[in-house]
């Protein structure tokens, strides 16, 4: 298990996609493991984009990726999609939204289903965020699920958040 | 055609035949289902009356052939005059191969040709092209510029024969090369007949071959319209096509309405172009399914008939009655056809054939038995044609117009169809137009909830499907599957390789360079494009031209 | 095992082929079969697809393929995915594929092909008893 850490930090992908299923998975040893993750992050700016249903957040985080990725940056994106209540599974629409970047090999797109939890991110984006921050994202782009204007989780996560709306 | 007494007495006593006779045998031997529907999933009556179309005026809703508003069908004589064009879909490997069947077909006493593309040809990509690689003559024929067009209709004069070519964002491209070749054979331009897709906007909702964005896409489509207006008076220059759109999964309604709204976006853009509503009015067509529910699809197509005369008298102000008739071409539905069990396919196509003979098609593509195989075998292609020739000779549905007419279950489905088509144009309108409702995803989505609506209705047994859900059979491996060469990419990898190096590359730049040119003003590109197949331009190099002033569309897909 | 696993699925569409009814309908019950499942899209080459695994940690790589493509794609996206390093992922396919072809594409390393007509719920209980880990 250091190993997979271990490996994150030293930039393995592969490692980085297999510790962000364990947390989000809620392993056992999550909370170990974030432990060894902690001295390693606070580099990355987390920029949270948040708004009602289809108002364009995937589309944003496109663009401003691929302006990041014109300045040399390197990006994390998580995409947060609404489990069903019912059956637990999801659609994770947003990827497939982000055409521009998911072309890149340099920006790592995670999409995740929130699991039950309500405010618009899953119970471990917030670990998630920190994974790819000691990976050594320069940036780490949250996009929350369509949620009201009142549930603001993600503006505990982010340095700055943007909260997108559709004119009209 | 009734009066007011007469249908109230009807009324009254369909209601003590309900509550009596009825009742009583439904007690003893309840029916098959609580409810009957359509494939479309139309709630089907018991029994249709007088009541169900009781303020049915003859005139107003049905008129006569070939007059206003063509509920009847769009010529005065329909088949008795002329049957319907036989025109079987075909394409795969080299342009030789497809010739050979062509010529084959024509032999067995097909009317017209269809040309299927590979998806390089269809996506603007050369053969030789990185995203090309395992697709070529795979799925159509593979055709990179005018040399491979000679072959494809090598013997085949085109005076004599109509050719439909499913062709999209490509269209100008092949057309040109089509006219060019006419050219060469010495047939005017208005000796040359046939057909072009040319319909960008179901790629975008459900057919995948787009290249551009939506409004350079458009103006490809209007400055075919109008060249073909000016300069090849008899060609269909669009094929405006709710075939996919049913195959997508949507129901007869939605094809109907969705292909209506895709027209009334094509006719907006030519007359914003500056283009009368009668000049190129006259040369749109259609194109849509036939499943297997015959009186279902035979009231989906009068509605539809009725509906668009409607819509280019009073919303476009055409004042020429050709410019109201949707004439269409029809293919079986594809999707309605089994792997398992497929000579079970050839009854299926029977009765699809006969909704479309019913129904007044001007043009009929009938499936093969393999058709979830495999493309057609020449065996399984034979018998789709046989079927067409059996209906059109031997069953009579070609000899009276319109029979159907009159029947009370018809004509209320066939108000009803309307009725639905009116409201989704309405909902169109109000969101702003095909092009917006596309780009929401409202049309894709109606479409796949279509879809995944029938699937759970397969699965629950509540719709029954021979062959998938009732009456299955263990079977042997199907044989005798058509099969394309593999070799196929290298083959033409080397002919373009050839053609690059041989033609008269100052004949080429200069064609190239004359397209890019025009393309970036508002003149119209039809005749640079000519002159760029001219010049040996293949079709990848001149969809390249318009890649980089226009860049290239990436669809906002919808689950 | 972990306490919340879910079995993530790539739907994907690779090459120029542009049936997605099959694919996106799939996309749909896997997710009310409780599945998490991203959908690709059309025109997908390979690396996207494996990229896309990769970044997913998925559980299951789908390939519908209904052009005659296959015998090109499916291989060369088991092979990518190897050499990725990503060699517990599960691939199954599905569309239009000629029986003489199954037995070379399993060789190759597609768990499995689904053809017209079949009920996803056998699709699902098949990943669902293939899955590894699990
Ligand atoms: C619908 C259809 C279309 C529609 C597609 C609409 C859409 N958006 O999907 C339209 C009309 C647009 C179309 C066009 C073409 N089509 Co088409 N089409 C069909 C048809 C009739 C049905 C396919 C379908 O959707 N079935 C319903 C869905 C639910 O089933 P399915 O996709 O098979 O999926 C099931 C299984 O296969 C499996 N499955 C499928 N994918 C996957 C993936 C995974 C991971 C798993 C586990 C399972 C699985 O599970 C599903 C549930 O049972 C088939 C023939 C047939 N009857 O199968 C021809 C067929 C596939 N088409 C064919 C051709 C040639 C074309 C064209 C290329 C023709 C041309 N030259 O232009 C065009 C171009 C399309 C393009 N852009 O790529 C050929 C392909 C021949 C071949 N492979 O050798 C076929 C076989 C018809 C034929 N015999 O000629 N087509
Ligand atoms: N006109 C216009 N449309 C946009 C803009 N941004 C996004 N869209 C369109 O709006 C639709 C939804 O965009 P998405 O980016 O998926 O929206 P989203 O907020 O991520 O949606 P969910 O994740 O489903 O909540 C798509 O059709 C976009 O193309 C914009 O700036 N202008
Ligand atoms: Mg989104």
């Amino acid at each position: 298990m250091d190993d997979l850490v271990a490996e994150v930090l030293q930039g393995s992908v592969r490692a980085m996609a297999r510790l962000i299923t364990l947390i989000e998975n809620e392993d056992s040893r999550a909370l170990y493991l974030m432990a060894a993750l902690y001295p390693h992050t606070g580099n990355a700016y987390v920029l949270g984009i948040t708004g009602s249903p289809g108002t364009g957040k995937s589309t944003l985080t496109d663009k401003i990726t691929s302006v990041l990725r014109d300045r040399e940056q390197t990006v994390g994106v998580i995409a947060v999609d609404p489990s069903s209540p019912f059956t637990g599974g999801a659609l994770l629409g947003d990827r497939i939204r982000m055409q521009r970047s998911s072309g890149d090999a340099e920006v790592f797109i995670r999409s995740m289903a929130t699991r039950g939890n309500l405010g618009g991110l899953a119970r471990t984006t917030a670990d998630i965020v920190k994974i790819m921050d000691a990976f050594g994202k320069d940036w780490v782009i949250v996009e929350t699920v369509g949620v009201g204007q009142d549930e603001v989780e993600i503006a505990k996560t982010a340095d700055t958040t943007i909260v997108v709306l559709a004119p009209g | 055609m009734f009066d007011k007494e007469k249908i109230e007495s009807i009324k009254t006593k369909k209601e003590e035949w309900d509550c009596g006779p009825v009742e009583k045998v439904c007690a003893k031997f309840p029916e098959r289902r609580p409810t009957f529907t359509t494939i479309s999933g139309e709630e089907v009556e018991r029994l249709y009356t007088p009541t169900d179309i009781a303020d049915f005026d003859y005139d107003l809703k049905l008129g006569f052939p070939g007059e206003y508003p063509f509920t009847r069908g769009v010529q005065p004589t329909m088949y008795r005059g002329r049957l319907w064009t036989m025109r079987q879909y075909a394409g795969f490997g080299t342009a030789r191969e497809t010739n050979e069947r062509y010529r084959y077909l024509l032999q067995q006493g097909q009317t017209g040709l269809s040309v299927a593309f590979d998806l390089p040809t269809q996506s603007g990509y050369d053969s030789d092209h990185q995203l090309s690689m395992g697709e070529v003559g795979k799925v159509g024929v593979a055709i990179d510029s005018i040399d491979d067009m000679r072959v494809l209709f090598d013997q085949i004069p085109l005076d004599k024969v109509t050719t439909s070519m499913t062709i999209n964002a490509p269209a100008t491209v092949l057309l040109a090369m089509y006219l060019a070749l006419a050219e060469e054979q010495n047939v005017p331009y208005n000796k040359v007949g046939g057909t072009v897709q040319n319909d960008i906007l179901k790629e975008i909702i459900c057919r995948g071959q787009y290249i551009y964005p939506p409004l350079p896409s458009m103006r490809l489509t209007v400055d075919l319209i109008k060249y073909c207006y000016e300069h090849v008076p008899t060609w269909n220059t669009i094929s405006i096509s709710g075939y996919h759109i049913r195959e997508a999964g949507s129901t007869a309604a939605q094809e109907m309405a969705f292909t209506i709204a895709n027209g009334i976006s094509y006719v907006q853009a030519c007359v914003d172009a500056g283009m009368e509503v009668d000049s190129f009015g006259p040369r749109l067509s259609f194109f849509f399914n036939a499943f297997t529910n015959v009186l279902e699809e035979v009231a989906k197509f009068r509605a539809g008939r009725r509906y668009w005369a409607k819509i280019m008298k009073e919303r476009f102000g055409a004042k020429n009655p050709r410019s109201m008739m949707m004439r269409y071409h029809v293919q079986t539905g594809g999707v309605t056809l089994t792997a398992q069990q497929p000579l079970n396919n050839i009854v299926r196509v029977a009765l699809q054939t006969l909704a479309t003979a019913y129904g007044g098609a001007q043009s009929l593509h009938t499936n093969s038995f393999d058709e979830a195989l495999c493309l057609p075998t020449e065996e399984a292609v034979t018998v789709a044609l046989r079927t067409q020739q059996i209906v059109a000779e031997e069953s009579g549905a070609a000899d009276s117009i319109d029979p159907l007419a009159g029947s009370y279950y018809v004509e209320a489905m066939t108000d009803r169809i309307e009725d639905e088509i009116h409201e989704y144009i309405k909902k169109i309108d109000a969101m702003g137009g095909t092009l917006k409702a596309i780009d929401e995803g409202y049309i894709q989505r109606e479409i796949q909830d279509s879809a995944y609506r029938f699937q759970k209705e397969i699965e629950s047994n509540e719709r029954i499907y021979v062959g998938i859900n009732k009456y299955i059979m263990e079977e042997p491996p199907p044989t005798n599957l058509l099969k394309v060469d593999p070799k196929q990419q290298e083959i033409e990898t080397k002919k373009l390789k050839k053609l690059r190096a041989e033609r008269d590359q100052k004949a080429w730049k200069a064609a190239l360079d004359g397209l890019d040119k025009v393309s970036r003003t508002d003149e119209n590109v039809m005749s640079a494009v000519i002159e760029a197949v001219k010049a040996q331009a293949t079709v990848g190099e001149i969809c390249d031209v318009w890649r980089n002033i226009w860049g290239e569309y990436r669809p906002k897909e919808f689950v | 095992m972990t306490a919340k696993k879910r079995i993530k699925v790539i739907m994907a569409k690779p090459g120029l082929d542009g049936h997605d009814r099959g694919a996106k309908l799939l996309a749909r019950v896997f997710a009310e079969a409780g599945m998490e499942v991203v959908y690709t899209g059309l025109r997908q080459t390979p690396e996207m697809i494996v990229e896309a695994a990769l970044q997913e940690d998925a559980d299951v790589v789908g390939l519908s393929s209904l052009s005659g493509v296959h015998n090109y794609f499916f291989p060369r996206v088991v092979e990518l995915l190897k050499e990725k390093g990503l060699h517990d992922v599960l691939v199954v396919g599905g569309g239009i594929i000629p029986d003489e072809d199954i037995a070379g594409l399993k060789k190759a390393g597609v768990a499995a092909v689904f053809g017209p007509g079949t009920r996803t719920d056998e699709i699902i209980k098949f990943i669902k008893d293939n899955i590894s880990g699990s």
